[in-house]
Order: structure tokens, then sequence, then C-alpha cells
């Protein structure tokens, strides 16, 4: 009954993104702000994710719309919009990344966390040890602020995969696509992932 | 008893098992493990658990003037509408960003090609090395008498021989 409602769904959303893309290539700007107002939350929360703050993540959102409205022309209608969108949004990262790196020099912890292409790096952000925090009750505002700095020590190349599978909703195979990286590369980054932030989030697990 | 291979099979699986992604054979498979193997039970709820805790995360949403900082960036672009005829594909892909410099690139290595064909012509081939005269008494010899022999036959005495032996003399 869920699956069905989700592929209904699912159906439902490809098909009016096709439409709307199809006006878009015929120049109807009301339709690139329909799409806009449609996925600038993900694009956002993603961005957020990746980036760790507010105002890169707002800067990058606006970038991956204006790539689109430039680049609408050249999208095939057969492909996925939002896997296009969340591409063109990790291309961003990885070239805000290299270019915050040259006009630094170096590159500072916080940074080499957030957009490091290291998939085995340890650096690490300057986030509390949840490992020391006592056993009570949080919040659930509280449990965000841990989750999310749970996830921000995950290395970037796992952090995006799981934040686009749990956070997002993408497909192994959407992730594939948006990483272009092999299905086994995704499946295995979901997996440490989701050990690692076992291994933090450890005093929040029921027994 | 679960074996440890047993176990490390499962665990590997269990990220996928929770997603659903396993076929039936595998999650059943998975299934009767987890019901005789405490301890990758364990790590299958704790696993579940937090992925679950994920949905805890505050969701962030872009600032409330979004649309209209994105409008100011855009003012001045139009959208472009898809090529559809010949015309307005082949000025979409004039229009492309590296095709322009590509095409002068080209240009400019065709417009070279005569140049260097017609000054930069081959350097013409070491001549073969001249054979060393070897010293042979024998050729000499003959050769003299067959010039003797036809200085004789020309002017019917001897004084071919002297004409020969002049003209040999001559040449070296």
């Amino acid at each position: 009954m869920a699956l069905a409602h989700f592929w209904n769904r699912g159906v439902a959303t490809m098909t009016t993104d096709t439409a709307l893309i199809a006006r878009c290539q015929k120049a109807d700007v009301a339709a690139f702000n329909e799409i806009v107002g449609r996925y600038k939350g993900r694009i956002y929360g993603y961005l957020y994710r990746m980036t760790g703050n507010a105002e890169d993540a707002e800067d990058l959102t606006q970038e991956v719309f204006v790539r689109m409205y430039s680049h609408i022309h050249s999208f095939r209608a057969e492909a996925s919009l939002s896997t296009w969108l969340f591409r063109i949004a990790g291309n961003l990262c990885v070239d805000a990344f290299r270019r915050k790196k040259k006009e630094r020099g170096v590159v500072s912890s916080l940074d080499a966390t957030l957009f490091s292409d290291d998939e085995d790096s340890s650096a690490t952000r300057d986030v509390p040890d949840l490992k020391a925090a006592p056993e009570i009750l949080f919040s659930r505002k509280e449990l965000g602020g841990q989750i999310e700095a749970a996830l921000a020590k995950l290395p970037p190349k796992l952090r995006s995969a799981v934040v686009l599978h749990d956070i997002e909703g993408l497909a192994y195979e959407e992730i594939a696509e948006v990483e272009k990286v092999p299905l086994g590369t995704v499946k295995s980054r979901i997996f440490n992932a989701r050990v690692a932030l076992r291994e933090q989030l450890r005093p929040y697990l029921e027994a | 008893m679960a074996s440890i291979l047993d176990c490390t099979k499962i665990q590997d699986g269990l990220s996928e098992f929770i997603d659903g992604r396993l076929t039936l054979e595998q999650s059943e498979a998975t299934q009767a493990h987890l019901r005789s193997c405490a301890v990758c039970a364990q790590v299958a709820e704790e696993l579940k658990q937090t992925t679950r805790l994920l949905a805890f995360l505050p969701r962030p949403e872009p600032s409330a003037s979004f649309e209209q900082k994105l409008a100011a960036r855009l003012a001045g672009q139009a959208l472009r509408p898809k090529p559809t005829t010949l015309g307005e594909k082949l000025s979409a892909w004039w229009s492309r960003p590296r095709v322009r410099p590509a095409v002068a690139s080209g240009l400019a290595l065709a417009a070279l090609v005569p140049v260097v064909v017609f000054f930069v012509r081959p350097t013409p081939k070491s001549p073969l090395p001249v054979p060393t005269i070897t010293e042979n008494t024998e050729v000499e010899q003959a050769l003299d008498e067959h010039l003797s022999a036809k200085a004789s036959e020309a002017f019917g005495d001897s004084s071919g021989l002297l004409l020969a032996s002049a003209s040999r003399t001559s040449e070296l």
C-alpha cells in the first residue's frame, strides 16, 4: 500500500517534472520558477549538510539554479530532473572545495572535513563528543544537533551518499548516477556511513 | 552456532537488508541468521535505529529572499529555448563556450599546413658514399692496353700508346 503510494507519487512527480522541463525548453519562465519552488529545499538541504553553513549552502543553491537556467536546453527528456540537479550541486561542492583550497593555500580542518576528496580522511570537525554525553533524554532539537554533528564528522563521500539516500530519499541507482560511481560503491558508502554514524550516536540508541 | 564467515557476510548485507534491497532468498537467509545470532541481530537493530535517527535532523530552509536573489542574478539573461530547426541547432552549437576557440584553433592549424608543406621541405638525403677505388694494378694495366689498342686503331701507329699514357696522366 505504502509502496504503491510511493510509486504513484514518484510517477506523478516525474510526469510533472517532464512537463515543466518541456515548458522551460520553450522559454517559459513560470515553469522554471515552479521547478525552483519544488527543488530549492531539497538542494539547499543537501548543500547545507555538505558545506556545513547556511551562507555557502544558499550561494551554491542559487548557482545550481543559475546553471539549470542557462543549460536547460541541453537537458534530455529521459533523464531525471532531481538527479540532474543533485549532480550539479555535487559538482559545485567539489569546485567550491578546490577554490577555497587555492584561495587559502592551506586547508583548514573544517574544509578538510567538508570538502575533502579523500574518502579515508580522518580529519574531523570540532564537534562535541557524543560518547562523553550523559545518558539523559534529549529534546528533539538537541538530538537533531547531535546527529548533525555526527553527520558532519563523516568523510564527504560517505556523507553525500547517506544524505542523498536517508534524508533526500534518492534510490541507490540515482545516487550512482549523481556521483558517477558504480552501484557497488554506493552500497559500500551507505553501509560505511551508517556504521560510522552508529558509533557516533551509540549513546542515543536503545539497548 | 553461526560461523564468523557467515556473520561477516550477513553484516555486509545488513544495510541493504534494512533498505529492503535484498532478494527474497537473501532476505530470508538474513532473517534466519538474525534469529540464531545475537551479535548480528544487535548490529542490525543498531543500524536500523541509526537510520531512523536521521529523521530527527532539523530540516534547513533557504532564506525568504531566495527567489528574489535568484531573480537578481538571472536579470538580463533570457531562458533560451531548446533548438528545434537545423539552423537553431547550429546556432546553439556555435554559441557553446568551447566551440569557437576549438574551431579557431582548427582553422589556424589548417592554414599552417600549406605553409609547412611549402617551406619546410624534407632535407635531401645524403649522397651515397663514393666507393673508394682501390688500386688494382691488373685493371690499370688492362685499361692501358685497351686505350693504346684503340689509339693505334685511330692513328695507325704506336703514337696511340703515347696518347693513352698522356690522357691517363692528365686525369690523375
